[in-house]
């Protein structure tokens, strides 16, 4: 059987085939340098500073970007919305719930001058992010998890 | 003293997430993994919005001010 003229061959859509995950890959790699490259600008600003500002309201406006395509998307039909049992979540939901009650517990508790003794995740974060690896770090995890709650 | 105790409780809430995310997969997806979850978050064009201006908050809160 001969292949009509003009048609793609076998070594043509093989190539095809594998081009694209490297191009996937390219992608994801430019991505990364990007993200690390956000998290180690952010570490080097202080809080309470306009830089600090305008730094992190960027991450605000690319996320904010791709909410949007994500919301177009959905508007013309591509939505892959999934659905899952309530029964499913309950341990997210009790750990979560934990969580936020113990950060109440420790912020009321430590409103008299004892912050100290009732560290809050706040003031163990302010601990944390004198050293700027970590604070880039926990910019770069910020960015992701926004990357990854606007683009399902 | 204290400090120690909420310090201890801070990493078992810290845990209990990394267990649910174990659990989940263990259980093989039977409970919801934290992919799950983000779904569900950002399910609806009002929970993405909620969960975008809480987003953006944790950011400016942790990182700006």
């Amino acid at each position: 059987m001969s292949c009509p003229v003009g048609a793609p061959g076998p070594a043509v859509l093989q190539a095809g085939t594998i081009d694209h995950p490297r191009r996937v890959i390219a992608l994801w790699a430019a991505g990364l340098v990007a993200l690390a490259a956000y998290g180690y600008l952010v570490s080097t600003t202080s809080p309470f500073t306009w830089v600090a500002d305008v730094a992190v309201a960027a991450g605000f406006v690319v996320v904010g970007a791709v909410g949007v395509r994500t919301l177009e998307n959905r508007r013309t039909g591509h939505d892959r919305r999934r659905g899952q049992e309530p029964g499913a979540l309950v341990l997210w939901v009790v750990s979560l719930g934990l969580l936020v009650g113990w950060e109440l517990v420790t912020y009321f508790a430590g409103l008299s001058g004892h912050r100290n003794a009732w560290p809050t995740i706040s003031s163990l974060t302010d601990i944390a992010f004198r050293y700027p690896a970590a604070k880039g770090a926990a910019v770069a995890m910020w960015i992701a998890l926004g990357l990854g709650l606007v683009s399902r | 003293m204290t400090r120690q105790v909420v310090l201890w409780l801070w990493a078992l809430s810290a845990a209990l997430l990394v267990g649910c995310e174990v659990v989940s997969v263990v259980s093989a997806r039977r409970f919801a993994g934290a992919r799950k979850v983000l779904d569900l978050l950002s399910a609806t064009t009002g929970r993405l919005l909620v969960v975008f201006l809480g987003w953006m908050w944790l950011g400016w809160h942790f990182f700006a001010r």
